[in-house]
């Protein structure tokens, strides 16, 4: 069911650089899985409702800006960083 | 009943002393059980002695400094918060997650942060990429899972109180493993701000105790509006272990789907017992609920395609797993998500994406969505005839430590009967109803969204006739 052209484009839109090992084990895994899963084809369910998390209008705040106070424990955690600003790898 | 009954040791010996018979507990087993991530005992010990002081002088709040242990998905401020991967192995939460405030707020001690499964993928507490934790009623066995540091720290006496997280029954499934009470309250009664999420439509934050009390006591503070999770709007927390006292306005109908029967008959005879014995307070009738049958499928469906998309937030940038220089940007933050998530989560991450893509969508990620809401329908369907339904919470024993690893479909199966009440957003509790093997076996019930108190009600009686 999924070819490894198709495994290698879903792993790259979701930022995950498979080893060659893997790319064996999950195109194997996955191709079960999804045989299995296929049982949902047995429910009739056509026209029905998308499922939503709870059936309530939308809830709505004031869009104020608010100091956390929190802005060097955060610095903090960045992987990389020079005179409080986050390094990233070049995109360009 | 009363607190005091119920946490006798805290009222007889006090705050301090309450304390240092866990952290006892903890040099004694904690080596063997392996249930912390993190431990803050120093600062536990500094806060139970503040209390103690206070106590005498203005009295405390609802959890009296009953000691309480989170799972390492919800944020401490100034401990480490890794969901046991190595994605977050050095992340020191800045702030305090919502139901942590809450436990503060009402004069609980925070002891330390347990394990579980990497980012909650997992019903063993095998998954997780920082250690291994072992069941204390078997320490060969697994704890159950996700939140399998949780109910082992509870079970071995290592806190009063604590909480775990429940996205397809990974509070109640480690509760019946570890012979404790949990509770995964309705969708949407208990903020999940400085939560790491698993499948947002699912998740929820709940209990663990050795008594239903204690269960109905947390889950009371947890409860509550909060403006930073919009799903809690309109709904507030109760004094629960009061409520669930008073007397019963009408005879509770349970209803026990047909289609639970294909149970390990080691784990259904203590279950069908207390049914048995329910009976006599409680009407017992057979229901049927032929989607039950597509319960797993739909759930973890439904759960990939979350999933997929609350990982994307880690990128080893931020914070985590430190990328490589040299590389580009898209191959930085490839190579470092590779390396740090373990293959369970990978998995997920990888169908989640998979099924979501324009081609895949309607054919799988639409259809879920279908089949999920015909499913939901089909519980309103039943909670207009019943008050609960029961049953057992795990189909199985719990399993030796190293088993169920390697074939996904065979490790998601154990998932059967807890799923289903994630699906649909309504509550479900697990309390012990015997043992089975010297192993201990849960019984679960559900209720209509809301219902949360019949359902502490139900595990109540119980728990009683039990004893």
């Amino acid at each position: 069911m999924i070819d490894k052209k198709t495994l290698l484009r879903i792993a790259e839109i979701a930022r995950l650089k498979l080893g060659e090992q893997e790319q064996e084990e999950f195109q194997r895994e996955l191709a079960q899985m999804l045989e299995f899963f296929s049982k949902i084809n047995e429910i009739e369910a056509k026209g029905e409702e998308l499922y939503y998390v709870r059936e309530k209008a939308n809830v709505l705040r004031k869009d104020s800006a608010k100091k956390s106070g929190r802005d060097e424990k955060i610095r903090a955690l960045f992987t990389k960083q020079e005179d409080g600003c986050m390094i990233a790898p070049k995109s360009l | 009943m009363t607190i005091k009954q119920f946490f006798s040791h805290l009222f007889e010996k006090g705050v301090q002393e309450n304390l240092e018979q866990k952290i006892s507990a903890i040099e004694k087993r904690e080596k063997e059980i392996g249930a912390f991530i993190s431990l803050d005992i120093e600062n536990a010990r500094r806060r139970a002695k503040e209390l103690e002081a206070r106590k005498k002088k203005e009295g405390l709040g609802r959890l009296h400094g009953l000691v309480v242990a989170i799972k390492d998905n919800l944020c401490v401020q100034g401990l480490r918060c890794t969901s046991a991967s190595k994605m977050l192995e050095n992340y020191v939460a800045p702030y305090n997650a919502a139901v942590v405030e809450r436990v503060l707020a009402e004069d609980g001690i925070i002891i330390g942060k347990t394990n579980m499964d990497e980012f909650a993928c997992g019903s063993d507490t095998a998954k997780s990429a920082i250690k291994v934790t072992r069941n204390p009623i078997d320490l060969t066995r697994v704890p159950g899972g996700s939140s399998g540091g949780s109910a082992a720290a509870v079970a071995a006496g290592f806190c009063d109180l604590a909480i775990g997280s429940d996205t397809g029954g990974s509070i109640r499934c480690p509760a019946s493993f570890c012979g404790v009470v949990g509770f995964k309250p309705s969708y949407g009664t208990v903020s999940r701000y400085g939560f790491s999420d698993l499948a947002m439509s699912f998740d929820q934050i709940g209990p663990f105790s050795k008594n239903v009390f204690g269960a109905a006591l947390l889950y009371g503070v947890l409860a509550g509006e909060d403006y930073r999770d919009s799903t809690t709007a309109g709904t507030e927390g109760k004094e629960f272990e009061k409520t669930i006292l008073e007397k019963e306005e009408k005879k509770l109908v349970v209803g026990i789907p047909k289609e639970f029967e294909g149970c390990d008959e080691k784990v259904a005879k203590p279950v069908w017992l207390a049914l048995k014995k329910l009976g006599e307070f409680y009407e017992i009738r057979e229901v049927s609920m032929p989607l039950l049958n597509y319960a797993i499928p739909v759930y973890y469906l439904n759960t990939y395609a979350e999933f997929s998309s609350a990982m994307q937030k880690y990128d080893g940038l931020k914070y985590g797993f430190p990328w490589e220089e040299g590389l580009d940007l898209v191959e930085a933050v490839s190579e470092a998500r590779n390396a740090s998530f373990g293959k369970e989560v990978k998995r997920r991450i990888l169908l989640g994406t998979y099924i979501t893509t324009k081609e895949c969508r309607d054919a799988w990620y639409s259809k879920t969505l279908r089949a999920r809401d015909l499913m939901r329908k089909d519980f309103q369907r039943v909670f207009s005839e019943v008050d609960l339904i029961a049953g057992p919470t795990m189909p199985v024993l719990p399993w030796k430590i190293g088993e169920r690893m390697e074939d996904p479909i065979q490790m998601y199966l154990a998932d059967i009967m807890t799923v289903p009440a994630n699906l649909a957003g309504i509550p479900a509790g697990s309390v012990n109803c015997g043992f089975s093997e010297k192993l201990p076996v849960g019984i679960q019930f559900m209720a209509n969204w809301g219902d949360d108190e019949k359902i502490l009600r139900a595990m109540k009686k119980v728990e009683e006739f039990g004893k």
